[in-house]
This record gives structure tokens, sequence and C-alpha cells, in this order.
């Protein structure tokens, strides 16, 4: 039931998949954070076109979808670059060196970290990652590449650059919508006092 | 395709853990334990099956509840106390179990592991969580940044939804319940309860003023429980082998396992399932585990657990990981997420990454969490670069009483207390730098640059 004047960000199949998994929540607008992702993954960014045709989708205002938009760090308004790298700057990363790991790669890119990138690259510092343990740590592309050194980073972005090493790029996978949903709250609706 | 080691948790693979049973690693090194085929060859599932054939919702509540498990995520709440807040079985509302895969407080990379190794673990503590409330639908909600892990968890969700685990009428004996799993897109404070509720439901993760707590009003104003990863993964061991077997593990107050990060300067970083109760010595030092610090240095501080538990000196190295023991001592068992930082490491540079890192997280709906955490940051960055003045420190002390306490969630307090620890033991640190930048760029430091304000 695409009511939406906006032209879809996404490819017909996945469009129907995501009308099916809105009905796995109560509410439509559940769905929002992971549409967002899936619009950027094939978009490269979410522009206001798309804002307006997710907002459509889930029956919000586009305004809120760009309160949302840019409330997290992981959604890019402007187009990204082809790989993104981004270095944790963290208390367990900084003790064992992240800033010798930055160093490393504003040389071998070329880049100055924080300042955007080129389009083919680009070189940011986030907050802790959850790989603590494994320090220094830095992520292309939603991959993680762990207990770095200088000169292991240098060498991961070169044969990422010779096609040696992949990252993802594009779209992430399907999940089939399972076909036993449970769902009772659809069931069985029922009305509360206040 | 290279790189396939999981430094994360290759430490505790190499290591078999001395003297202790474990039960939430002992089967994370087997190769495929996230199919649902080698995981039921062993024994996944094998406990929710038994549960539902034989045990009423509310004896797993109360097994729960006699076996003292507390909350994993960072506060420690009694988990089958929380269960108990749920509204009784006859009411017809629908309910919620919110799980807590946000996991985002530094030093912190337990549930990763879990998640990655053992999905069907965290479904089997899902299932028995949601057997025992009543639970309508679960909803899983993962930090963004981890896509790996939300790949192998959703992967795990479809096979054991193929398979008739999750979905309507389980087995055949009329319980049901979903799971659903939701991607984040990078917030910290996504992990406070209510937060991550809002941003379950598609919304920016502003917390939500407590009460009404979850149980009464929760996702979609539906009662709801809120529950780390970790915490769940608890449970099916705990209704398998029993209250009386858990409880020999760990202390009276703080029974059970925990998965302890330790990171920073050590010998041998990892996660390692050990007993509450163990000393943080025994932790740092101890060769199974980080194996002290590394390259033959000395110890100046650690974090007991995690980011926003602050620094100990090395005179308290013989507090035990519980609870209790360490809220005595002014910090917390938080997420016993360890941090070490060796004789050359600065305190100042520490507690400055921690302060920024609040800063930048505060969602910025209360006054003294967003002002606050600011002047921390504005102060210690001062203090770093050498323009540090000597009011500085009690002007901190003062900006950290005045953000505790006084909020919609205890972020803006959980930025303030390692700020006071780091003063309170390390205080001359502080004072050094602070000298040292009188004397040797006197004149720059008076010269107005990075004023607070
Ligand atoms: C700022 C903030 C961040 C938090 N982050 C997390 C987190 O990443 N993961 C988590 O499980 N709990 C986190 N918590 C704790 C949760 O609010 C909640 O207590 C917990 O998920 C409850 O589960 P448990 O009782 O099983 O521990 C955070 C709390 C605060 C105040
Ligand atoms: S204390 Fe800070 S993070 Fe928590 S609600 Fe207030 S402003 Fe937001
Ligand atoms: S501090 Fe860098 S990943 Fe946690």
């Amino acid at each position: 039931m695409e009511t939406s004047t906006t032209k879809a960000p996404l490819p017909p199949d996945r469009t129907a998949w995501w009308e099916r998994r809105k009905a796995c929540f109560p509410e439509a607008r559940a769905i929002l954070l992971p549409l967002l992702h899936d619009i950027q993954d094939h978009r490269g960014l979410v522009d206001g076109e798309a804002m307006q045709w997710a907002a459509d989708f889930v029956g919000i205002s586009p305004v809120e979808v760009y309160g949302v938009l840019t409330f997290y760090w992981m959604y890019d308004l402007e187009p990204r670059a082809k790989r993104r790298i981004a270095v944790c700057r963290n208390i367990s990363c900084d003790l064992m060196g992240a800033r010798r790991i930055v160093e490393a790669l504003e040389d071998e890119l070329g880049l100055e970290c924080d300042r955007g990138g080129d389009g083919d690259w680009s070189l940011r510092t986030v907050e802790c990652m959850g790989a603590c343990t494994a320090a220094p740590m830095m992520d292309v592309n939603g991959r993680y590449f762990e207990e770095l050194t200088p000169e292991k980073a240098r060498e991961i972005v070169r044969a990422i650059r010779e096609g040696r090493e992949e990252v993802p790029e594009g779209p992430a996978e399907f999940a089939p919508v399972p076909a036993n949903l449970a769902r009772s709250w659809t069931e069985e609706p029922r009305k509360e006092e206040a | 395709m290279s790189g396939a080691t999981d430094p994360a948790y290759a430490w505790p693979l190499r290591t078999p853990h001395p003297g202790h049973e474990t039960y939430l690693f002992d089967r994370i090194g087997i190769e495929g334990m996230a199919d649902l085929e080698t995981a039921r060859a062993h024994g996944a599932y094998e406990t929710f099956e038994r549960v539902l054939e034989e045990m009423e919702p509310s004896e797993v509540t109360a097994a729960v509840k006699d076996s003292g498990l507390r909350g994993r995520g960072g506060a420690g709440f009694p988990c089958g106390l929380k269960w108990t807040f749920m509204p009784p079985l006859d009411d017809p509302r629908p309910r919620f179990l919110a799980v807590n895969a946000d996991e985002s407080e530094p030093g912190t990379c337990k549930d990763r592991v879990l998640i990655r190794r053992h999905p069907h673990l965290l479904l089997e503590g899902i299932l028995c969580a949601s057997y025992a409330m009543g639970i309508t639908a679960a909803h899983i909600f993962i930090r963004g940044e981890y896509v790996e892990e939300a790949r192998v968890l959703q992967r795990a969700i479809d096979e054991a939804y193929a398979a008739g685990w999750i979905g309507a009428d389980i087995r055949g004996k009329g319980f049901g319940v979903d799971i659903h799993l939701t991607r984040g897109a990078g917030a910290y404070i996504c992990g406070e309860e209510t937060a991550l509720m809002e941003a379950t439901e598609g919304k920016r993760g502003h917390p939500r003023p407590k009460p009404p707590f979850p149980a009464a009003v929760g996702l979609w104003g539906k009662p709801t429980t809120v529950n780390n990863v970790e915490t769940l993964c608890n449970v099916p061991a705990i209704l398998a082998k029993g209250v009386a077997w858990y409880r020999r593990i760990g202390t009276q107050a703080s029974p059970g396992n925990v998965l302890a990060g330790i990171s920073g300067h050590v010998a041998r970083p990892g996660v390692y399932e050990v007993p509450l109760g163990i000393t943080m010595r025994r932790l740092i030092e101890d060769e199974a585990f980080g194996g002290g610090v590394r390259n033959g240095k000395g110890l100046k501080a650690f974090i007991p657990g995690g980011s926003s538990s602050g620094f100990l000196p090395p005179s308290e190295l013989d507090v035990p990981l519980t609870h209790d023991d360490l809220k005595e001592k002014g910090t917390m068992l938080g997420t016993a997420s360890v941090i070490v930082l060796d004789e050359d490491a600065s305190i100042v540079r520490a507690t400055r990454i921690i302060a920024d890192f609040y800063h930048d997280e505060s969602c910025g709906q209360c006054s003294q969490c967003r002002e606050g955490t600011g002047w921390l940051a504005r102060i210690l960055a001062r203090i770093e670069r050498g323009a540090g003045r000597p009011e500085d420190l009690d002007i901190l002390l003062e900006a950290c009483a005045n953000m505790k306490g006084k909020t919609i969630c205890v972020l803006s307090d959980a930025a303030a207390w390692p700020v006071e620890l780091a003063l309170r033991h390390f205080r001359g640190e502080f004072e050094e730098a602070i000298d040292r930048a009188r004397t040797v760029v006197g004149v720059a430091a008076g010269s107005g640059e990075g004023s607070a304000s």
C-alpha cells in the first residue's frame, strides 16, 4: 500500500520486504533505524527525497525522520566516501596507541583525520566500538580490524586498495520474515484505560 | 579472506580456566556454534524444552530469583525480582522483553563475544525469560556498529524460527513468542534502558523520566522488562543445573560467574569468565587471566568496571570483584570491564578522554548534564594541554557535585564519578600538570586562551 508521492529509494523487492517487516511491530516506525541503514547502503546517503519517502512509508513527518537521522552518528546526509575508516579514540585504544594508528593512516591516505575525505577514502575517530580487549582497532565499512599496529593498519589500507582484503560495500543481505509469527498484539487488540 | 581471527576472545579460548566451572563460555570455542545444527548437537534449547514441559512460569521466575542473579548490564539489579514487577500473567495486555545488546560502555566487549560465538544461548535465555513472564515479543536492540554480530544473530533467529523454536505455539506446548532484532545507528545513550525502548520504537534515544518504570509503561506503552545479553545468558544454566549449584559459584550477595574484560596495559587482554568475588589482583596478575602489566612495567591505576567506574590505585588491588565490595570503595562493578594503566600512562589524559566521551554522548535533555559534561571536558582539556589554573580542580569538583542526582538518567552521574575518583586518588598528578603549566608556559596559561565558558 504505497501512498508516497516520492520515488522509492530502494529496489521494489526490498520495499516489499520492508512492507512485510512493518507488520512485525505494533507501530510501523519501529523499522525506521534499520530502514535508514538500508537506504544509506543502497544510495550512499539519506537525502531529502529519501527522508520524505521514509517518513511517508512509516507514517511520520519528515521532520521526525530528520531528528532521528541527526541523532545517530552512523547516518550520512552528505555523500560518503567509498571506504570509510573509523578509528576508536576511547580509553582502551588510546592506551594501546590509537594516536599512532591515526598518524599512520593519515600518512598512508594523505588525508587529515576528522576533516571529511576525498570521495574514495574518509578517516575519522569514533568513541568505543566494543573491541577494547583487542585494542587498538579500526572499522572499515562495518568490518573490524583489531590488535593493530601502525604498520598493520597501513598494510590493511594497501590490501583493500589492491583488492587483497574485502570490506563490505553495498546493502546487507535479506533476512526472511518468519512464517510462524506469534504476533498476539495484533490478534487481540485491547483497549486500555488511561 | 584473511583476518579470520577473533582476538577479542582468542586468549580465553587458548587458556582453559583453571579451578572453576564455566557455563557462559564453555561452548564458545566449538567451531560453528552459531549454526543451529551444531548448537543443538551441544545442547542448545534442551533446557528450554524441559522448562516448557516441566515447569510453571512462576517456577522459572522463582528459580531465577532464588539464584540471586544480578543484572550484568551495569546496575546489578536482582534479575528475578525485576521479573516479578511485571503484571500477573492473567493481565491481558501484550508485554515485551527489551534485550539490551547496545554494549557501548568504554572498556566493555563481552556481549559481543556471546552474540558472535553462541547466539543460540542468548535466544534460549530470552525464550526462558519470555515463558516466565508471558512475553508477547522480545525486541533485541543491538548497537549499529556491531554489523557482523547483527548478521550472526539475525541468522540464528531465522534458523530458530524455521525450526520452530521461536514463533507461534512452540513445540506444540501452547506458548508462543516472537523475537525481533533492531539495529541501532550509533549513540551510547541507547544503552540506558528507557532510551533503548525509544530507539527500538524508531525514535531518538532520549531517556524517559522514571517513574513510570518499564514494568508499568515500557515499549509501546506496555509492560516491559529490560535485560542485558549476559544476564539472559545466565538463565539457562540456572534452570538446567539448579539454584543450589548456581549459588555455589561466586559470593552470597553476588552469585555466579561474570564476563570480565581486561584491556589496556596487560600482557593478555581478553574477555574471561570468572566467578564473582575473584580479586582484582588475581584478574590482572594471574597468568591465566591478565598476566600482569605488560613489558614488566609497574601499575599506576586500574578502572574496575567500565569508564564510569573511575580509577583506583594499586593499593586497592585486593578488592574482590563484587557489587558490594566495589561500592564500598566508592566505585562499582559496572560491566566488570577492567582497564589497566601502567606507570607511564597519564591519568589526566585518561580522565579527559572519558570526560570527552560523556560530553559527546550526552543526549542534551537535561541542562546539568549537557552543560556539566562540557565543563568537565573543557577544563580537563586545558589541564592536559598545559593551560590549567590552580582553581581548576575545585571548579571540577563543584561541577561534578552539580551533575549528580538531578537528571533524567544517570549518564550525568556517570560522567562525574570518574573525575571525582581521579581527583581523590591522583590529585597530585593534576596539580603537577597545572604547576608545570605555570612554570613552563606561565604567560600562555594566563593569556585567557582556553576559558571554560
Ligand atoms: C548511560 C547508560 C548506558 C547504559 N548502557 C548499557 C548497555 O550498553 N548495555 C546494557 O546492558 N545496559 C546498559 N545500561 C544499563 C541499563 O539501563 C539497564 O540497567 C540494563 O540494561 C538492565 O539489564 P540487567 O538488569 O539485565 O543488567 C546503561 C545505563 C546507563 C545509565
Ligand atoms: S542525564 Fe544526560 S544523557 Fe541522561 S537524559 Fe539527561 S541529558 Fe540525556
Ligand atoms: S576503547 Fe576502543 S574499542 Fe573500546
